[in-house]
């Protein structure tokens, strides 16, 4: 898909950092202050999708993989933590399987590495939403092109 | 049709009656209030309780939930990619 005028680019080039801030913001304080992994990866996909419409996006099998690629990351990175309470479990014979008791350190309430397991479950539930999201993205872009095509040959 | 009517009412009825019988809003009787909240920090050492509800308590939802959203956007780019390719 090709891009936008030079106002929209522009505008969005000032916009999209700030988008991108504020959507990490509420992803790496998901167990401080509202939100979360979902509300902040729906955020970083706006700033995504945003790039993607001004910008214009190539929809090659490369930025396809990329996208799956990083939305795995995510959903390993969530299995993984959740894993280790499964082999804390097994180990010392307490908690199960996604329990954070003993596992990671709590620390001090307010602090951003607190918490335990809730930190690392957000930034992956951000990373596939967002990813999620620019996937929808992709599909909308496609069919949009399809039918221009179809028209086009018309 | 008399039955499917009749169920749909019926239906409607009791979702009034349970409706009703909730505590009012804000009311602050909710049995759910009296266990998280004085136990979120202590447990979980997250000021946020909701996200302590949905990743800690809950967990297992929401982990099942982002599966599913995982799997329904690798099967919407799967479908279309082929249609690319025709």
């Amino acid at each position: 898909m090709r891009g936008m005028s030079i106002i929209v680019r522009t505008s969005s080039r000032i916009m999209i950092p700030l988008i991108l801030i504020l959507g990490a913001n509420i992803i790496f304080h998901g167990h401080l202050t509202p939100g979360g992994g979902f509300q902040g990866g729906t955020i970083v996909a706006a700033a995504l999708t945003l790039y993607a419409l001004a910008y214009g996006v190539s929809l090659n099998l490369r930025n396809i993989e990329r996208v799956e690629g990083i939305k795995s990351l995510g959903l390993a990175l969530i299995g993984l933590v959740a894993l280790a309470g499964a082999l804390n479990a097994l180990i010392r014979g307490f908690g199960s399987f996604m329990q954070n008791r003993g596992v990671f350190p709590l620390g001090i309430p307010g602090w951003i590495f607190s918490a335990g397991t809730l930190l690392p479950f957000s930034v992956g539930e951000g990373l596939n939403v967002a990813m999620g999201f620019m996937a929808v993205i992709f599909v909308y872009v496609m069919l949009m092109e399809f039918e221009v095509k179809e028209e086009a040959k018309r | 049709m008399a039955a499917v009517l009749f169920l749909a009412i019926v239906t409607l009825a009791f979702a009034v009656i349970f409706t009703l019988s909730f505590p009012s809003f804000g009311s602050g009787r909710s049995l759910a209030i009296g266990y998280y909240l004085p136990r979120a920090l202590e447990d979980t050492g997250a000021l946020n309780v909701v996200t302590t509800i949905v990743w800690d308590y809950r967990g297992y939802d929401t982990l099942g939930e982002t599966t599913v959203f995982f799997a329904a956007a690798i099967g919407a780019l799967l479908l279309f990619r082929r249609r690319e390719h025709r």
